[in-house]
């Protein structure tokens, strides 16, 4: 996967060994590398500041505590994704939870309050035009189904091969394509009136 | 969908994405497109959807990203404490000792239950023998009274 060249610092099978070894510090090198980047593919899932940031945090939870579960069999980054697709799936579960029940006092996250709005510290590294479309495209992915929007995600924002989401999500091949391309007509049409 | 020239749009998704991994293919789509419209109006499109979901390329100052971090762990900790938690309630209650005498309550009740049903069952069973022996009784005296009427006709 060719974006994974920018990571720096030590290799993903040592800290994940010292992880495994029980060493503590691992784990925050292991939080340290890849928070950022699950921050951005969680906020290409829920295109909330939000809802990405606690989805992310979730994410990087599971991703400590089920380490031990990867083999090395598929690549890290498979494992990753997997990780944060999960979370996202019961995420989105939660959410439609609370809604038909009204309880919205035992969310885990309740007792994390941030002393900040993340709308007020962040630092998007992107143009106008893009801020203008990005906005568009929230709107847009509401009209996608679970399914469309993971593969949508990993393919257009994380620039995987069909293959590699196939991996990821555990279907096949020709199905990531169906999903794809459903998704990518429903968003086109979405944003048709920002092509000026 | 298939259009007039005979390119899918599903086609033109695997070149904007790169997954046509035949080159002559790749370059004989690179060259309809400029004499295209239809084609060229489709990838234009494409790419906008392409640019609007591109990496976000959201970033937060070191200090933010620590409080994310102080957020994971702290969560992380959570969790942990409270497997630990959860296991040790659970070898606590399977504890040699409490154990022990849970079984040995438990049996000690089986067993008291378990007399109490026979003592029931036998007790039960002498009150049907006791009847079953009356009704025999009535039945013998019937008897006699009948002898008795044939003889003294």
């Amino acid at each position: 996967m060719t974006h994974h060249k920018e990571q720096t610092g030590r290799e993903d099978t040592e800290i994940i060994a010292d992880i495994k070894a029980g060493k503590e510090l691992a784990v925050d090198e292991l939080i340290r590398k890849y928070q950022k980047h699950v921050y951005n593919t969680a906020y290409g899932l829920t295109l909330d500041y939000d809802e990405a940031w606690d989805v992310s945090q979730e994410a990087m939870v599971k991703l400590v505590r089920y380490i031990g579960s990867f083999r090395g069999d598929s690549s890290f980054w498979t494992f990753l994704y997997r990780v944060i697709m999960n979370t996202f799936y019961d995420h989105k579960r939660r959410q439609k939870v609370r809604a038909k029940t009204g309880n919205f006092t035992d969310y885990e996250d309740d007792d994390d309050k941030r002393p900040f709005e993340i709308k007020d510290v962040i630092d998007i590294e992107q143009d106008y035009e893009q801020k203008v479309l990005k906005e568009k495209l929230k709107g847009a992915l509401g009209l996608l189904t679970d399914t469309q929007k993971k593969v949508f995600v990993l393919k257009n924002t994380e620039g995987l091969k069909i293959r590699e989401v196939a991996a990821i999500l555990g279907i096949s091949d020709g199905t990531v394509k169906s999903h794809l391309n459903r998704a990518v007509d429903k968003i086109k049409k979405a944003l048709g009136g920002a092509d000026t | 969908m298939k259009k007039e020239c005979g390119i899918t749009n599903e086609l033109l998704v695997d070149y904007i994405y790169g997954e046509i991994t035949d080159a002559a293919k790749g370059a004989e789509i690179k060259t309809h497109i400029k004499t295209c419209a239809s084609c060229a109006a489709e990838i234009k499109q494409l790419n906008l959807v392409k640019k609007a979901s591109g990496n976000a390329g959201i970033n937060f100052s070191a200090d933010i990203w620590g409080v994310h971090r102080q957020g994971i762990l702290r969560k992380l900790a959570k969790k942990e404490n409270a497997f630990r938690n959860l296991k040790e309630a659970f070898f606590s209650f399977f504890d040699v000792k409490i154990f022990g005498l849970a079984a040995v309550i438990l049996l000690m009740t089986g067993a008291g239950l378990q007399y109490y049903r026979v003592l029931k069952v036998l007790q039960e069973q002498k009150a049907i023998a006791g009847q079953m022996e009356l009704l025999q009784n009535f039945d013998i005296i019937e008897r006699l009274d009948f002898y008795e009427k044939i003889s003294k006709k």
